[in-house]
């Protein structure tokens, strides 16, 4: 099966030019013929597995670039922006621009991450395009595999040796416990986000202001500015908040949580070169070129340079790092100290509470060095031991709030602990509550009710109590009133026997009604003989033709859907039909109750225009709007018949006799007013019209 | 012929990513048509417990419901 490594090697070789991709080749392999470029990618993938080829492809490059990649295998990240390379180039002390970075891609032991659909890579410009510094590379996890034994070459700084009276350290539980407690507030409200994936006023404030979030760690000697945001930022970078269509919303908890705690720090050091937008003094810092990520890379490769056991001082590191790193000067909210004040900060406020340094004071001020944790993750150490040994830390109080201890906890027990009970305080001893609303998201979220009361049962102390469990069962229970099936599939029969048939036969889970059932997952159409098939997200379907009276119609029952059933029951009656079709039609009555229930004439055309693709008829909206207001009115006419259209033409047009005229009824009929009439008669004898007069009827007759 | 008719295809008409409300009873379906807003999203009702929500509202719906207090239980995609 293809790794994902194979899979980003491929699709980048696959988009270099025929004579880049063979220049590559030639490097990295050394092709003995000339082989098509399927083959190429293929050997090429290959020799990125081949620890000999890859050593060998090493020896030939500078010391920049061997640094740069003992560097990106030291990080446990595979991408990373070219503006972060450069800047940890010149921090190593190498000033050569890009051509490290080049050398790896001209060697093949790093490719491009490419956009879709762009053009062909003829050179290395094309992927640069013109902001170099934000193109990105992938470097396979086979080659910084090899490439950490050089090493990244920089040099011990002058540390100090002694057996300090009080070592501060930390558990390693600050961050996915913070973690945790965003993750469940995400998940009952996303935080929105800029193209840029910066903050909204209104979201930072919310993190700053947050009780839980924005107070700065207890256990730590510093005050860490805006946990809040540093929380949400390592938690994007470790994968575990996902940016979607503007929202940052919780995704699933990563398999290291599961796995062990320091599988867990593992990540959270690995998200280090892709936290963004926080800084260890300013705390929100959404600059492009924030400094975090590589100072902080840069200053823990500087400690893990040092002998074990050496305390270092942050001065000597922010002396080392102050005048090679390119930006991270004109970053500095005080940079008169030279990044003393930044680089302590970030020892004390990050990697002391992610477990990767301890810290000691005396005279000179702090002084640090890197725990087991920190040497296994930068200087080869073996696995730290992490075994926690109070696997019983929970007490559940018959109020609903868990107390935990934090020495008993583990990254996955916040993970199931996030999911179903609401973090109120952190701190030595941390206190959730369990609340309808909690429980209600666990069970949600996928937790099962026994699995709820298995999580509280196998980590308490003493047994939960059961007015606890009652309550958790009760909540459980006011769940199950209400099912929402969001988009379910129906099977709807002719007949109810053939519903029975289809329960028997195991294609229907639930009866909804007498002829409808809900499928049973996944449906077998060897037992299916479908006559219709509707999809409710699509567009409704034409389904209805009206007869010429405008008001009755008949329904296509194949093409029809259970929203024409309900929209019918308010728009009109049935009406005997003659053939398969079901007829209806539209009366004063079925009008008039429609019009009651909130239906307005243009949601009835639109309607009409939906189901029979015809606008509404006139007789329909004569019954459903009847004039819209206006009065009609009943009046005494005459009316006079021309003998042609030509002449009534002439009658209307002539002034003289227009302007006694009331309405044309047709192409000879006029009508005008009693009082104008013999002076209309007396102005078309003048031009030659003779008009014959009916004598006018008399009065009502009485039988004598 | 039981073996027949258990083999014979069933005529069906399918209705596909239905959004529908399924109530424990049908007095409760009645206490959610009372509510105006979450009545106006219901289509029509297929029984006494079953209420079908018009396409494209399913969050509108599950948004009213749980400021009414209930804890619906959501079964679908997603």
């Amino acid at each position: 099966m293809q790794s994902a490594s194979d899979a980003a090697v491929r699709a980048a070789l696959a988009r270099y030019d025929d004579g880049q991709l063979r220049a590559v080749a030639a490097k990295l392999f050394k092709p003995r013929s000339h082989w098509p470029a399927e083959e190429l990618i293929d050997r090429a993938v290959d020799a990125l597995e081949n620890a000999p080829v890859i050593d060998r492809r090493l020896k030939d490059l500078s010391a920049a670039s061997r640094h740069l990649l003992a560097a990106i295998g030291l990080s446990r990240r595979s991408e990373w922006p070219v503006g972060n390379l450069l800047a940890l180039l010149a921090t190593f002390g190498h000033n050569e621009g890009l051509g490290p970075v080049l050398a790896l891609l001209d060697a093949g032991l790093a490719v491009p991450v490419l956009p879709e659909n762009e053009r062909p890579i003829r050179r290395w410009e094309d992927w640069l395009g013109t902001v170099p510094t934000a193109a990105r590379l992938f470097v396979p996890p086979k080659v910084v595999e090899r490439a950490v034994r050089e090493g990244t070459g920089l040099a011990s700084l002058p540390g100090k040796q002694f057996e300090p009276k009080v070592i501060h350290s930390a558990d390693g539980l600050e961050w996915p416990i913070r973690l945790g407690v965003l993750w469940q507030q995400l998940r009952s409200s996303p935080i929105r986000l800029t193209q840029g994936n910066t903050l909204f006023k209104r979201d930072l404030t919310r993190l700053q202001a947050d009780p839980v979030l924005g107070t700065s760690p207890s256990d730590i000697p510093v005050e860490l500015p805006e946990p809040g945001v540093l929380a949400m930022v390592l938690g994007m970078a470790a994968g575990l908040f996902l940016a979607d269509g503007g929202d940052l919303r919780a995704g699933p908890f990563p398999p290291s949580w599961d796995a062990s705690l320091l599988a867990t720090l593992t990540d959270l050091w690995a998200a280090l070169p892709a936290a963004a937008h926080w800084d260890p003094v300013r705390g929100y810092y959404p600059a492009d070129d924030a400094p975090f990520p590589t100072v902080a890379l840069a200053a823990m490769l500087l400690l893990a340079a040092q002998p074990e056991g050496v305390w270092t001082h942050p001065s000597d590191v922010a002396a080392y790092l102050y005048p090679k790193h390119p930006g991270w000067a004109a970053s500095l909210a005080m940079p008169s100290d030279e990044g003393e004040g930044w680089i302590e900060a970030m020892f004390l406020g990050w990697a002391l509470p992610t477990r990767l340094v301890e810290v000691t004071q005396d005279g000179e001020g702090w002084w640090v060095r890197l725990t087991p944790v920190g040497r296994h993750l930068l200087a080869g150490a073996p696995p730290a031991d992490l075994h926690n040994p109070f696997p019983k830390c929970l007490v559940v109080q018959p109020n609903g709030d868990v107390i935990a201890y934090r020495q008993g906890l583990t990254p996955g027990l916040v993970g199931r602990l996030s999911r179903f009970a609401e973090w109120k305080m952190i701190g030595p001893a941390c206190t959730l509550g369990l609340s309808a609303e909690s429980v209600y998201r666990g069970l949600e979220s996928g937790l099962s009710r026994p699995e709820v009361i298995g999580v509280l049962q196998q980590h308490s102390a003493h047994p939960v109590p059961t007015n606890v469990q009652d309550l958790i069962r009760r909540w459980a229970g006011k769940r199950e009133r209400i099912t929402v099936h969001t988009a379910a599939t129906l099977l709807e029969f002719a007949v109810p026997a053939e519903l029975d048939a289809a329960v028997a036969r195991g294609l229907v889970s639930q009866k909804l009604t007498d002829r409808i059932g809900l499928a049973n997952g996944e449906l077998d159409y060897k037992n299916l003989r479908l006559v219709g098939n509707r999809d409710y997200e699509a567009r409704p379907q034409q389904c209805i033709k009206f007869q010429p009276d405008g008001v009755t119609f008949a329904v296509n029952v194949a093409a029809s859907d259970l929203l024409l059933e309900a929209e019918l029951s308010r728009l009109a009656e049935p009406v005997p039909a003659d053939g398969p079709d079901r007829r209806y039609r539209i009366t004063p009555a079925t009008a008039q109750a429609a019009r009651e229930q909130g239906t307005t004439l243009p949601e009835l055309e639109q309607w009409c225009l939906n189901r029979s693709g015809e606008p509404l008829s006139p007789s329909a909206r004569l019954l459903f709007a009847g004039s819209a207001g206006a009065v009609a009115e009943v009046r005494n006419q005459l009316v006079i018949t021309l003998p042609s259209e030509a002449v009534a033409d002439g009658v209307c047009q002539w002034p003289e006799t227009g302007d006694l005229l009331d309405d044309r009824l047709g192409p000879c009929a006029v009508t005008v007013a009693e009082e104008n009439a013999d002076e209309l008669l007396a102005r078309l004898a003048a031009v030659g019209v003779e008009v014959k007069r009916e004598p006018a009827p008399s009065p009502t007759s009485t039988t004598p | 012929m039981s073996d027949r008719t258990s083999t014979t295809r069933l005529a069906v008409k399918l209705h596909r990513r239905v959004c529908l409300i399924q109530t424990e009873d049908a007095v409760l379906a009645e206490e959610l048509l009372a509510r105006k807003k979450l009545a106006q999203e219901v289509a029509g009702r297929l029984s006494d417990t079953i209420l079908l929500v018009r396409p494209g509202r399913v969050d509108a719906i599950l948004d009213e419901l749980r400021r009414m207090g209930h804890t619906p239980q959501v079964v679908g995609p997603g």
